[in-house]
């Protein structure tokens, strides 16, 4: 007759916010530690570039990814020309290949020594001073790279959010005298809205988490900065402080989101499906509008895929060994022991707050979930500080109590570095399993109590069993965006501890781009799961197609 | 506390926020009893079934199942601990499991062998043992009651509690699923509660019938108790379409189209409704019967089956023109304009005050 086990939920519930609110906390708790000359010198020489950059940084990579996320969408949501199935998911695959991939391959493909610029003295015989070509490792090049790889998230929900409009809402437009374009930006364009802002708030903040484009490309951002002042300098508080005026920017892009969505509940004003009465599109027109969808997917996919693909044959022999399988392995370890605790995770907080969710158990969640929003440099600062604080106090306590010295016990582990993943990947894993949970019915769990079950057997019999292929989807999630993570493996990694994306990285670094396309490819490819599972959801939930 | 009962809710109220759903409500179930819960959709029927099943949790009063309190003064046993069978509206059969799982899947602790046979068992009884290998979706709806049944009988519960669990169904299909459900409750001899929004279905499958109205149970008897003699309007017109007639207490009585009605329970001067059964109006060809009956003419008449309902215009009274409803065993041949003599069998014609909701 005791409520005990509620109190358990609850109580993993705000430990888990708890232990994934130590980096941000950290973080911000250091603003306040006196750090004198060091940010003074900061402030005075580079945290105006640091700010500058990322501003227009922010600015370029929106404008970029709002045209060609929504432009595409529209398109392959409003009219009809030939090949507008396979552009629905094939505008998608650009989010496998990670920013700094795509940035290292650009540069070997478009710099002075690569083969297009090559081939162009070959061709031309110019020399050097004869003509002028863009330089990829810049500012310009930096915000074309990020455009090409994270317009897929604004395409995304943009292209849910006018699937879901009302095609009566249009129809009226069209009869009240609005051609399709004026249509589209005073009707169509405004209740997508919501959507829209979201997309893009998530391109933004993989734009800010960005540190290898920004760093190869020498473009002074915060994420670089605090990793100079961190491992350059070896200031802490300093790098803390740089860090918590990322936030800031990442908090603005949070309330810029939370204000877009403001009315989003207001706008299915109709609940009949008819299947949309797409404009069909012919001769020129057509060919301009599959053009307008191909040429996102090549230059974000199937040309620097192409390169990695060909560099990596022809590199083959010297870099598939006994090491690069290590990475592999390493890689795998670390993705797949994060990708299991998250989902353990995730489970059990979304169904304690199933059970019972009470204020401070929401508030715990959402706590819980704001990771993603952090970038992996201000992670793993956050991580760092507190983990060599907690060692040095053991350390000491170990040797004035034992005088055994214990070094450093969590610094630089494994444990660490998992740690990190969770803070900033247990919102996805979370969102996905609690949308399926919210998904059983209540008079489940209503049949299994009054049938003698309890709350854990009910778990692991009735809600499991019930949700296991979104268990899957949740796990392969986390697996493919810890696969991709740099900054925060780079700057936690126990000494010497490679992984794929850390070799990427170190290769480039030495400019041997060509030997880093093995590494690379293989993150391109694990990185194109979600884009299939994505593609398949779309399928699924394609109004009145399978099931209802 | 009463030993005897199996279920015993005493003084039970329970608030969702501002709403009072269910208010100071008591009510005791013996050994092997039906006793249905009828009343409007929210009237608070769903929230006393779910209370006693321990799936809210108990705000106020006490609750005893089988003489032992399950929840009061502050305890709460969950459900799972409580040992009542539970039949949901939408069934609620889990997804994943095959029949035989759902209904092994209350039979926690015994050998597989014994919950095997015992699953076997009850689906044969239920007639539907050919379909244990099936999963839930593959089967129809009748099919489905069936599995959700035999699954919370599995257990052989003392106590069942059924929450509208044939509304799902359609009309012929419902009916003999109905019947099915009442004899295997009473064979089972599990003590059950019922809960639905059809007067109907509460008459036919009830012992006792408890009316809901806004969170009280507003009367509690035998179903012939309950229709023949409703303690208010709102009983009254619950278990029948009922005919309407306005008037005044004067001298212990209330004057109507057919004479004066005892009204001594009321004060002279109340204003009252008279509420007359349809089937209590008696209807004969004007001339054959006596000559001081009314004399109405039949403005409509409907055969409805089993009864034929009559539409009269009977003049005008206290000034409005009385429009009543009769309703004849079998078919009748009443013809539109066909004049006719209506009388009342006043035992089938209650007075309340006006003011008393219907």
């Amino acid at each position: 007759m005791s409520r005990a086990w509620l109190n358990g939920w609850t109580l993993f519930t705000l430990l888990i916010a708890a232990l994934v609110s130590i980096p941000v906390m950290v973080v911000v708790s250091n603003v306040f530690v006196p750090t004198g000359e060091i940010w003074n010198h900061l402030a005075a020489t580079v945290l105006p570039r640091y700010i500058a950059n990322s501003f227009w940084l922010i600015l370029g990579v929106g404008t970029g990814v709002l045209i060609i996320g929504v432009g595409t969408a529209w398109l392959v949501t409003m009219c009809r020309f030939p090949g507008r199935r396979a552009m629905e998911w094939a505008l998608l695959v650009p989010m496998a290949v990670p920013a700094y991939v795509i940035a290292y391959t650009y540069t070997g493909l478009f710099e002075f020594a690569g083969p297009v610029q090559t081939a162009l003295r070959e061709a031309s015989g110019w020399t050097r001073q004869d003509y002028w070509f863009p330089e990829i490792r810049s500012l310009g090049g930096a915000i074309t790279m990020m455009t090409l790889v994270f317009y897929p998230y604004v395409y995304l929900l943009s292209r849910a959010a006018f699937l879901e409009q009302s095609v009566c809402v249009l129809e009226v437009s069209r009869t009240l005298g609005c051609g399709p374009w004026r249509s589209f930006f005073t009707v169509a364009l405004p209740l997508a809205r919501p959507g829209i802002v979201a997309g893009l708030t998530l391109a933004l903040m993989e734009t800010l988490n960005d540190f290898g484009t920004v760093q190869y490309f020498a473009v002074d951002t915060f994420t670089t900065g605090i990793y100079r002042t961190w491992l350059g300098m070896g200031e802490a508080a300093a790098a803390a402080q740089l860090a918590a005026v990322l936030l800031l920017f990442i908090f603005a892009l949070v309330l810029l989101e939370r204000w877009s969505r403001g009315g989003a509940r207001f706008h299915h004003t109709s609940v009949r499906y008819r299947p949309l009465p797409r404009h069909r599109l012919r001769g020129l027109r057509a060919t301009l509008a599959l053009t307008a969808c191909l040429l996102p997917i090549f230059l974000g996919f199937l040309l620097p895929g192409g390169a990695l693909l060909t560099w990596t044959v022809a590199s083959a022999g010297e870099m598939i060994d006994a090491r690069f399988a290590r990475l592999v392995l390493n890689s795998f370890t670390l993705a797949a022991t994060a990708a299991v605790l998250a989902v353990a995770i995730a489970v059990l907080m979304a169904y304690g707050l199933r059970l019972r969710a009470t204020k401070a158990m929401m508030l715990a969640a959402r706590v819980a979930s704001m990771g993603y929003a952090v970038p992996g440099t201000v992670i793993a600062v956050g991580v760092l500080l507190p983990f060599a604080w907690m060692d040095n106090a053991v350390d000491a306590w170990m040797r004035t109590t034992f005088g055994v010295s214990t070094g450093l016990l969590l610094t630089g582990t494994i444990a660490a570095v998992i740690f990190a993943y969770l803070v900033r990947f247990l919102a996805i894993s979370f969102n996905t399993v609690e949308a399926s949970l919210a998904k059983v019915t209540n008079s489940m769990d209503d049949a299994a109590r009054s049938l003698g079950h309890g709350p854990a057997s009910m778990l692991a019999r009735v809600h499991m069993p019930m949700i296991r292929g979104s268990l899957l989807t949740a796990g392969l999630l986390v697996f493919v965006e810890v696969m991709k993570e740099l900054p925060a493996t780079l700057i936690i990694r126990p000494f010497n501890f490679d992984t794929l994306a850390i070799r990427v990285y170190e290769l480039a670094v030495d400019e041997r781009l060509i030997e880093s396309s093995g590494p690379a490819l293989a993150i391109v490819l694990v990185g194109i799961i979600p884009v299939i599972l994505l593609s398949m959801a779309i399928t699924r939930s394609r109004p009145g197609h399978g099931k209802g | 506390m009463n030993e005897e009962a199996i279920l015993e809710l005493q003084k039970v109220s329970h608030a969702f926020g501002p709403l009072l759903a269910l208010d100071d409500v008591s009510l005791t179930i013996a050994p092997g009893e039906l006793v249905c819960l009828v009343g409007p959709s929210g009237c608070g029927k769903t929230t006393l079934l779910r209370v006693a099943a321990g799936l809210e949790e108990l705000q106020q009063g006490g609750i005893a199942i089988d003489g032992r309190t399950v929840a009061g003064r502050g305890a709460h046993m969950p459900p799972e601990e409580r040992g009542v069978g539970l039949v949901f509206q939408d069934y609620a059969l889990f997804p994943h499991l095959s029949v035989l799982d759902n209904v092994g899947f209350g039979l926690r602790g015994q050998p597989a062998a014994q919950r095997r046979m015992r699953s076997l068992e009850i689906l044969e009884q239920l007639g539907v043992a050919g379909l244990a290998r099936n999963f839930p979706h593959t089967l129809s709806g009748g099919q489905q009651q069936r599995v959700a049944l035999a699954r919370a009988l599995a257990p052989k519960p003392r106590l069942m509690l059924l929450d509208e669990p044939f509304s799902d169904l359609d009309a012929r299909l419902r009916e003999r699923v109905r019947d099915e459900t009442l004899h295997l409750l009473k064979k089972a001899a599990a003590a059950s509660l019922i809960v639905t929004h059809d007067p109907d279905e509460a008459m036919f499958m009830a012992e006792r019938i408890a009316v809901m109205r806004a969170g009280r149970i507003v009367q509690l008897g035998r179903p012939a108790e309950i229709y023949l003699h409703p303690t208010n309007a709102f009983v009254a017109s619950l278990f029948s379409e009922v005919n309407r007639i306005d008037g005044v207490v004067s001298g212990g009585g209330v004057e109507t189209p057919f004479g004066i009605l005892d009204a001594k329970h009321l004060a002279d001067g109340t204003e009252v409704q008279v509420l007359i059964r349809p089937e209590a109006l008696k209807l004969a060809w004007a001339g054959e019967g006596e000559a001081d009956l009314n004399v109405g003419r039949v403005v409509t008449a409907r055969m409805l089956g089993r009864s034929t309902l009559i539409h009269l215009h009977l003049g005008h009274f206290n000034g409005r023109p009385l429009h009543l409803h009769s309703r004849v065993p079998g078919y009748v041949a009443f013809a539109e304009g066909d004049d006719v003599t209506v009388g009342l069998d006043i035992s089938q014609a209650f007075v309340f005050p006006r003011d008393d909701p219907t």
